[in-house]
């Protein structure tokens, strides 16, 4: 993902979505804290209170919290819980698609599967 | 700060329109006079008329100050209300200090017999006679009448613009024409001439105060609905 | 709390032309609204109406709850930058600043400074003489160092280059991270300053067209394409408003409610679908009577 944000989306939304992805690839910590809204803001060029609705949406889903006068910070276990998260997202994102187009070209699930396999012996 | 003095310093700026321009004019005038004037036959007194070119700035300045200013100042969330008592402000007190240097000027010239070769710039023999103060308020109602006489033609256009402007005009000049060729036609004028001799210069001129001041109001009805 | 503009029914006929047919709206505080439209479509018109600038020919209007008109309590607290902004010949930048900063009690001279050397502005120069650009660039730093409660800030960007206006919308960020109030900003460049918004106000021909969250617009409307039938099937129901047909394919632009849902459903179909930016958005609202007329004279 760039540094634009998608304007056919809710922004707050994709503000959430790139905090998960720094918190599942590692890059923001669990115990570590968030950049501010302000931050954000100036970052991706967006207005403040949008920042801070994605932001509290996160808080929300108990992924984020708040430590007075300091910050936000990256609830100890998010990391986990937002894999878990994921894992349905993974489903109806790829999986769905890749049948449905599947279907499209008359490739059947056992042919996925050796596709599969192939794909797992890739250098 | 007081809105109405942000509106005067606004005004006080702008140096060079208020208070070096109008003097500079006159000044290239008296230039010009003297140097005429020095190479005239001795002996000669020289009445000239560039006394009149301060008045006429006076005009022209009421005309272009809402020009100026007002688009400016309003679009700066300026109420008409203090636009108008900081502009008139401004300029009275212009015209006062510009009385006061007339005054002043016409003193040094009797001083130094019309300037050393009988060059009467500023001193006007109908005015002389009255004493100073007299003399300070005269030149402050004329120059007045003046301002407010180019503001309220420039506070009609801003209101009605550039057709309410000609109608102005149009209205005006039948207005003069029809006092004229009323006047004319009951032979009114030696009525006329009499009725204004009975007066000293002083009073005479003290009557403009009553003109100046329906021009001042009516600017100000005008401002009221004028749009930026 | 009072809400910081308040417009009922606001008219303003010049003759017989309406410029705007009876608006209504109210704009709370600290937030940045959007007043998009095409050109001529009354955003000009209601500013001015807002400010006192004009005078309607029906409605009211009412600035932090009360009428404007000759009101310093609420002008004081208003900075409406303009198009076109006249200044006195003989300003230079330093005299528009310095009458400024008595007008707007909560003009920051230092931020001012800071802002003058950002945008490259010559103190001493008149205003007169500086590029349409910068003399934009005056009006931005006045809209910006006022901190006024409300701001407005009505095409503030003629003439400014890509790197001023991008300066624009950073500073305006920034400044309004730190110091909260309310903005409007009017413009017809609805994709430079669409993600800076949080709530929308589109006019079209002097109508309110849509008052509406700006995010709850980004993904309200998407684009369905496919075969002509399927199209015509899937969409039936819905609130279409874009069509176009290629070949044997139709595209079908739909403003939908629960459009994620709706989109799901249209790609089990084995149809397209594309999402719409807000700037799309808008475009195709704003184009959509003309192009309904000329498919009537076609016909």
């Amino acid at each position: 993902m760039g540094v634009q944000m998608d304007d056919s989306r809710p922004i707050f939304l994709q503000i959430a979505e790139r905090i998960e992805d720094d918190i599942i690839d590692g890059a923001l910590p669990e115990e570590g804290q968030v950049p501010s809204t302000n931050q954000f803001a100036a970052f991706y060029k967006i207005n403040p209170a949008t920042a801070a609705k994605g932001v509290n949406l996160l808080v929300d889903q108990g992924i984020l919290y708040k430590k007075r006068g300091i910050g936000m910070f990256v609830k100890e276990g998010a990391s986990t819980v937002l894999k878990e998260k994921r894992r349905q997202q993974f489903y109806d994102q790829y999986v769905v698609t890749m049948l449905r187009e599947a279907e499209k070209l008359g490739i059947t699930a056992s042919q996925i599967a050796e596709m599969i396999q192939k794909g797992e012996e890739r250098p | 700060m007081n809105r109405v003095a942000c509106v005067v310093r606004s005004h006080s700026r702008d140096k060079w329109s208020w208070y070096v321009l109008p003097w500079f004019v006159v000044g290239m005038a008296f230039v010009i006079n003297w140097a005429i004037g020095a190479l005239a036959a001795e002996g000669d007194v020289i009445q000239t008329g560039g006394i009149a070119s301060i008045f006429v700035y006076m005009f022209v300045s009421g005309c272009i100050s809402v020009t100026q200013s007002f688009p400016f100042l309003i679009s700066l969330s300026v109420r008409r209300r203090d636009y108008f008592l900081g502009t008139t402000i401004m300029a009275s007190a212009v015209c006062l200090g510009s009385a006061i240097l007339l005054y002043a000027l016409t003193e040094i010239e009797k001083a130094t017999g019309s300037w050393g070769i009988g060059m009467r710039f500023f001193t006007i023999p109908w005015i002389d006679s009255i004493p100073d103060v007299g003399r300070i308020w005269m030149y402050l109602i004329v120059l007045l009448l003046m301002f407010f006489l180019g503001f309220f033609i420039s506070c009609w256009h801003r209101r009605f613009g550039r057709i309410g402007l000609w109608l102005l005009s149009i209205g005006i000049f039948a207005a003069v024409t029809l006092a004229l060729v009323l006047t004319t036609r009951y032979e009114r004028w030696d009525d006329l001439g009499r009725f204004l001799g009975g007066f000293s210069p002083l009073g005479l001129i003290s009557w403009l105060a009553a003109p100046t001041a329906l021009l001042f109001a009516g600017s100000y009805l005008l401002l009221r609905k004028a749009t930026v | 709390m009072t809400n910081v503009v308040e417009v009922r029914n606001l008219t303003k006929s010049y003759g017989d032309f309406k410029a705007l047919d009876s608006v209504s709206f109210a704009l709370r505080e600290d937030k940045i609204y959007g007043l998009l439209g095409r050109n001529g479509a009354g955003k000009t018109t209601i500013m001015h109406l807002l400010t006192a600038q004009q005078f309607p020919s029906g409605g009211e209007v009412n600035l932090f709850g009360e009428n404007p008109y000759e009101n310093n309590r609420v002008l004081a607290r208003t900075c409406f930058i303009k198009e076109s902004q006249k200044y006195p010949d003989t300003f230079t930048v330093r005299d528009v600043m310095s009458v400024a900063a008595t007008l707007f009690e909560n003009w920051d001279r230092e931020y001012a400074s800071r802002l003058i050397e950002d945008f490259r502005l010559p103190l001493k120069r008149r205003v007169k003489k500086l590029s349409r650009g910068m003399q934009s660039s005056v009006g931005i730093v006045v809209g910006l160092a006022s901190r006024a409660p409300l701001t407005i800030f009505d095409e503030p960007y003629l003439g400014l280059d890509a790197v001023a206006r991008s300066l624009f919308y950073e500073h305006l960020i920034e400044d309004y991270g730190k110091f909260p109030r309310t903005v409007i900003l009017s413009t017809h460049l609805i994709d430079e300053v669409s993600l800076m918004l949080e709530h929308v106000l589109l006019i079209d021909k002097g109508k309110l067209m849509i008052d509406e969250d700006a995010e709850a617009l980004r993904g309200s409307a998407y684009t369905v394409t496919g075969a002509a039938a399927k199209v015509e099937r899937f969409s039936k129901d819905k609130q279409i408003i874009r069509k176009e047909s290629f070949g044997g394919l139709l595209s079908v632009t739909i403003v939908g409610q629960s459009s994620e849902s709706e989109q799901e459903e249209a790609r089990a179909s084995g149809l397209e679908t594309a999402p719409v930016s807000l700037q799309q958005l808008i475009v195709h609202l704003t184009k959509t009577e003309s192009s309904q007329e000329k498919e009537g004279e076609r016909k």
